[in-house]
């Protein structure tokens, strides 16, 4: 009778004890000797990626910089590779109506982008999930090549390749 | 007389043990259950929000990595998909893929989809397909290219043209995604875009 009290007493101590350990997230360890079976668990990331681009840029005659933001995200790459965004201008950097044309300016990250048409804006390597660059785009709207009253425009192509 | 009181302790005793054994079968029910429930939750402290009492408010002291207006247009970005290759059948123009206009365009950008082949040179491509306006959350799994390819590996882009679903359809920026396109005896293999 004192056997089966004592054992009842026992119990409640010890089991609010594991249950304390086992909402604290510990892991439990049975040593009862049994041999254990392995699983092994395989995924199979791909190499992918998502680049958001700035849709449009805009000039008026009062607004004649603008920042406009790329963005690479969610980067998986192989070990060793980098990605790279580069940038060109189906102009060279002209917007143009017809044989009309208005020039504009880039700067990458806050610095003069050098003559050329066709510039690295974004590098990530692997092992980086994200990264960014802010694009600052500026003209002065000098019309002297601006022969027709219209819509101005350029279309900057954004190239992802994969080094 | 004796005999009496011996058999009634004996039964007190039997009637006592049987109330103890009840009681040790409750308490390891308890433990049991005890153990399911705390297992199925999440123990949370006292400032985790959910039944804490604690008011939860934006941190003033979380900071944007990106200044405030360009992080603006971000948001007016174009949100594009891409992988380093893409895996075909050889000896067939049907091949499956995933050209897919992330659900982050909303209503704002459809995109249209274009596998171009590049030549030896680098200098020009041919193009293999191009989509149609593809809408926001959907995708396209299955296309026909213009020509069958032989097995081997090739540089390819998939040129990928947003539009503006005003009434003029206006073009905006766009990507060009260079990928290996790998055109095997079997069975092709599905990749995303």
């Amino acid at each position: 009778m004192k056997r089966i009290l004592s054992l009842v007493l026992l119990m409640s101590f010890i089991l609010p004890g594991s249950v304390i350990l086992r909402t604290a997230g510990e892991t439990i360890t049975q040593d009862s000797g049994e041999s254990s079976s392995s699983l092994t668990v395989d995924y199979n990331a791909g190499v992918t990626y998502t680049v958001t681009i700035p849709a449009s840029v805009t000039f008026s005659d009062t607004e004649k910089e603008v920042e406009r933001a790329l963005q690479v995200s969610n980067v998986v790459l192989n070990a060793g590779s980098v990605l790279n965004v580069n940038l060109t201008s189906l102009n060279q950097f002209k917007m143009m109506c017809g044989e009309g044309y208005i020039e504009y300016g880039l700067k990458i990250n806050h610095n003069e982008a050098p003559e050329g048409n066709n510039y690295t804006v974004l590098t990530v390597p692997a092992g980086e999930n994200t990264g960014w660059a802010i694009l600052n785009f500026s003209t002065d709207l000098q019309k002297e090549h601006a022969l027709y009253a219209g819509n101005y425009t350029d279309t900057l192509t954004f190239t992802v390749v994969i080094n | 007389m004796n005999r009496t009181w011996r058999r009634g302790n004996k039964m007190n005793t039997k009637y006592k043990r049987a109330v103890l054994v009840c009681l040790l079968i409750v308490l390891l029910l308890l433990l049991l259950y005890s153990i399911q429930y705390a297992g199925s939750r999440a123990v949370l402290g006292p400032f985790h929000g959910y039944g804490s009492g604690v008011e939860l408010v934006v941190d003033p002291h979380a900071e944007n990595t990106l200044p405030q207006e360009t992080a603006d247009s971000l948001e007016e970005g174009v949100v594009i998909v891409g992988r380093e290759s893409l895996t075909i059948s050889a000896g067939t123009k049907e091949a499956d893929v995933d050209f897919y206009n992330p659900r982050e365009n909303k209503q704002q950008y459809y995109l249209t989809f274009e596998l171009r082949l590049c030549n030896d040179s680098g200098a020009g491509y041919e193009t293999l397909y191009t989509s149609g306006l593809v809408e926001p959350g959907r995708h396209i799994y299955h296309i026909t290219l213009s020509r069958e390819l032989e097995k081997g590996e090739y540089e390819a882009v998939v040129h990928v043209q947003p539009y503006r679903m005003n009434a003029e359809r206006t073009m905006t920026n766009n990507v060009d995604m260079r990928i290996r396109l790998f055109v095997n005896e079997t069975e092709k293999e599905r990749v995303v875009f």
